[in-house]
């Protein structure tokens, strides 16, 4: 139901041990961290706020390396090398300069392909992502919603199988959020792409993922974050499941976990 | 910037109107306080008896105008091209940056009329001195902004553009020198007034045909309508140059016109 297609075999992704700092290990934000991603799996990193969920997502995509650890793409050794996964960052970092279409088009075009190519691929994508009519204006025309889909295209034009997410939907309104959500699994499941996505909504975080890993720690006041716990989601077939007891134990059990840290 | 509630066409207008009346007003009241007597016409030429010479020397004023204009536009050149790889080599490498800095402020502190006859001493009266002086003056604005221009760059949009696999090459073109762009143009109109006047001091050393030389020439003689006139002819080669300057940013840089709005 939902598990993913290659349950039981190689995760797409994995985190082993990584103990992750900005200084070269003077002053660790996070320790021990393992985690895995299957493909055509989405799963929600939640934490709070300065707990360190940029910081590892960072290291996941190569671009800094733990001071500890490695990072297994398909089994293959890639820590620290940037390139191999997508990785949508926290802002949606649209180039001022590049119409909307070149923005989205970017990645096929530093890929190599030519630039009429590309952008005829990217169009052909901007009804699904509801950005038609946006193709030719400027990135500071587009409101913030639109700039985040922008963005999100761009990051699926990428064309990687991991994906890593950061705050994916925090420009989006309610209801578009529910709708990009919910297309966003189902196109991942489809293309058995493997999510790592960083939320803060923990509501978010249970109508999205089949687990939800909590990071929990105030690196900035010495304490290194961990992951405190791992909540599984097998969604029961009704259509809202957020209304179900289900679902308000899980969001329960996730708060805990993330409360029972506060409370030491 | 203010912002008025008046539509495009009508403030385009107004733009025009409004600095035009000042500058209306300014010579209708020089005029008369010649022609009243009120200061005496010997300290200072009245704005027709400029225009009147104006005229006379045209074309004699338009060769001066054009050299001058020659040696600012090839030391403008110069200067923009030294200043432009002085600062992708400093952004490049930071020692260097950090062993050039102080230098570059140094520089800037000589005076241009205290080079500028060492320059005709070295080189002679030629075009090339003035050529040099002008690229000294202008190459500092020029490096200075796209040192910063540079530096201004988000961290995470070169991160970003890392996670795309683009290269050293690509990050510089797509995203650092477009960062920069705008710094880049707010130093290229401060280097461009510097120009002329560089190019005009160059003249006042020592030289054969140029502003400058006019000038010297006319104060010799006592014309100080002729040096009026030719204060004018430098005023209108300094405005042609920002123009062509503004002119430039606006076609580089598209995009801003859309973040105007
Ligand atoms: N680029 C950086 N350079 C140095 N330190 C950084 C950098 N980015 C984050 N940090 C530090 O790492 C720690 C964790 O920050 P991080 O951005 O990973 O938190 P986060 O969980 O993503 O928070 P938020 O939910 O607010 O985005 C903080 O103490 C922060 O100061
Ligand atoms: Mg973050």
């Amino acid at each position: 139901m939902m598990l993913p297609d290659d349950a039981g075999g190689r995760p797409a992704l994995e985190a082993c041990g990584l103990t992750l700092s900005w200084d070269g290990g003077m002053h660790v934000v996070a320790e021990g961290i393992d985690l895995d991603v299957h493909g055509g799996e989405v799963v929600c990193l939640v934490g709070r706020s300065g707990c360190g969920k940029t910081t590892i997502l960072h290291a996941l995509a190569g671009l800094t390396r733990p001071v500890r650890g490695r990072v297994l793409l398909h089994g293959e050794d890639v820590t620290g090398q940037p390139g191999r996964v997508s990785y949508m960052l926290q802002k949606d970092l649209l180039l001022p300069n590049l119409r909307v279409l070149d923005n989205a088009s970017l990645p096929l075009v530093l890929g190599g392909m030519p630039r009429a190519e590309a952008r005829q691929r990217a169009d052909g994508l901007f009804a699904r992502f509801g950005l038609e009519g946006t193709q030719e204006l400027w990135p500071s025309q587009l409101s913030g919603g639109m700039r985040q889909r922008a963005a999100f295209l761009r990051t699926y034009l990428m064309g990687n199988e991991v994906a890593l997410l950061d705050e994916p939907f925090s420009a989006l309104d309610a209801i578009t959020r529910q709708e990009l959500r919910t297309w966003y699994v189902g196109m991942s499941r489809e293309l058995g792409i493997a999510s790592l996505v960083i939320t803060h909504d923990v509501d978010e975080a249970v109508s999205l993922a089949s687990r939800v890993l909590v990071l929990a720690g105030s690196p900035a006041e010495g304490k290194p974050s961990a992951i405190v716990g791992e909540v599984r989601i097998e969604r029961p077939g009704v259509d809202d499941f957020s209304i179900t007891h289900a679902y308000v134990d899980i969001k329960r059990e996730v708060m805990g976990l993330l409360g029972a840290e506060v409370a030491r | 910037m203010m912002r008025l509630p008046l539509h495009d066409a009508r403030r385009d207008v107004r733009d025009i109107v409004v600095p035009l009346i000042t500058i209306v007003a300014l010579l209708v009241v020089w005029e008369l306080a010649i022609r009243s007597g009120l200061v005496p016409n010997f300290l200072l030429p009245s704005p027709t008896q400029v225009a009147a010479s104006l005229v006379e020397d045209a074309p004699l004023l338009f060769d001066h105008a054009i050299s001058t204009f020659g040696e600012a536009l090839l030391g403008l050149a110069l200067g923009v091209s030294v200043g432009f790889v002085v600062a992708v080599i400093m952004d490049r490498f930071e020692l260097v940056a950090l062993a050039l800095n102080p230098l570059l402020t140094v520089s800037q502190t000589i005076p241009t009329v205290a080079v500028a006859p060492l320059l005709v001493l070295w080189f002679g009266y030629g075009m090339l001195p003035k050529v040099l002086l002008v690229a000294l003056t202008t190459f500092f604005p020029i490096a200075i902004s796209l040192v910063g221009g540079f530096r201004s760059v988000d961290p995470d949009l070169i991160d970003l553009m890392r996670t795309m696999r683009a290269n050293e090459w690509q990050i510089f073109w797509r995203v650092k020198l477009p960062t920069a762009a705008e710094e880049f143009f707010s130093g290229l109109r401060i280097s461009a007034t510097y120009a002329i006047v560089g190019a005009v001091i160059a003249e006042w050393l020592g030289g054969f045909t140029g502003l400058g030389v006019y000038m010297t020439r006319v104060r010799k003689s006592f014309g100080y309508d002729r040096m009026f006139a030719s204060i004018v002819v430098i005023s209108a080669c300094s405005c042609l140059l920002m123009y062509a300057v503004n002119l430039l940013e606006r076609l580089c840089l598209p995009w801003r016109r859309a973040e105007r709005k």
